[in-house]
């Protein structure tokens, strides 16, 4: 089961497992994209990113967060995005933390998630938003009651 | 498509409205608004927590202090929903007749739990009531079959029926009682 990590951003790359690439300077277009068992399971990209290192692990600031889900049948699942975030990257997960906004749309629409301050740790698959949460659900309804 | 868990409860609290109301659209956009929430993918279990607000318009609104929902476990079905703290269930039925204005009962209690097993809402708490306009029934627990669309209330009951039920009906006119002769002088 393991987790496949690739970070491009222009004009630098990163090989092998991410914690153990070097800590280099800004990047623009940050992305990446997340594979498990050959599949992609997130398409990660945003603006302005600023490496560091956290705990021995990669981790980016990165502005215009936005990344793309997708379920084990290869369709579209989730897309959220953050105007500012931080990423921290570990051999087989991520965790995505922000004071800040975050948007999540369910590729179908039916689902629209906003709200202010979030902690989305991948690998425990929980996502905590601190303030403001509002949920809208499209919510199909039948044609007739069952008044009595 | 499979619907996702915060859909298949609001599925059900639409459901919950339904029982009372025919249906005023084929879809609605129901909003949940809190100041926190957790979304345990890997349980499947969502928490709201603070000023939560449930609005499935035009049938009924859930506020409440906290909401968790819980997945039966190896299905994907809802198991149960809990609210607690404050909560208050606001249902709007349509009137007796065509034309007539919708009909608006709100039920008060300190803890709803909805199990899927029976499809039963229980409301309980120190001051667990229904309010619509007939009046308002108290009672320490309040049983909401949601299937049949029926209320239990199995211990201690009151209730108390609005002073305008009887307003047109003479049921408590009081003759004048003036004597036929006329006061003395």
């Amino acid at each position: 089961m393991g987790v496949c990590v690739a970070v491009i951003a222009a004009g630098w790359a990163l090989a092998q497992t991410p914690a153990a690439a070097p800590v280099t300077s800004a990047v623009r277009n940050w992305n990446f994209t997340l594979k498990k068992d050959g599949r992609t399971h997130g398409l990660f990209h945003g603006g302005r990113a600023v490496p560091s290192t956290i705990a021995g692990l990669m981790a980016f600031d990165v502005e215009e967060f936005h990344v793309d889900t997708f379920g084990t049948d290869g369709q579209p699942q989730m897309t959220a995005e953050s105007p500012a975030c931080r990423v921290v990257l570990s051999n087989s997960s991520f965790i995505v933390t922000s004071p800040g906004a975050l948007r999540v749309v369910q590729s179908d629409g039916r689902l629209e998630l906003t709200g202010e301050g979030f902690h989305w740790d991948h690998g425990a698959q929980r996502l905590v938003v601190s303030n403001k949460v509002r949920t809208i659900l499209v919510v199909p309804l039948p044609k007739a009651g069952r008044e009595n | 498509m499979n619907e996702t868990k915060p859909m298949k409860i609001l599925n059900w609290v639409a459901g919950l409205g339904l029982a009372f109301s025919p249906l005023l659209a084929q879809e609605a956009r129901a909003p949940i608004e809190s100041d926190w929430a957790e979304m345990d993918l890997k349980a499947g279990v969502y928490h709201y927590s603070g000023n939560v607000r449930v609005d499935v318009p035009g049938l009924l609104k859930l506020t409440c202090g906290d909401l968790l929902a819980q997945p039966q476990k190896d299905t994907n079905r809802l198991d149960s929903l809990i609210a607690t703290t404050n909560v208050v269930i606001e249902i709007q039925r349509q009137g007796r007749n065509p034309g007539d204005a919708p009909i608006v009962m709100r039920a008060y209690g300190d803890r709803a739990v909805y199990t899927a097993t029976n499809e039963v809402v229980t409301l309980t708490g120190a001051d667990t009531r229904i309010v619509d306009p007939s009046g308002t029934i108290r009672g320490h627990e309040i049983v909401y079959d949601v299937v049949n669309n029926r209320v239990r209330i199995p211990r201690h009951k009151v209730t108390e029926l609005s002073a305008e039920l009887f307003k047109n009906s003479g049921l408590f006119r009081r003759p004048t009682n003036a004597p036929a002769g006329g006061s003395p002088k």
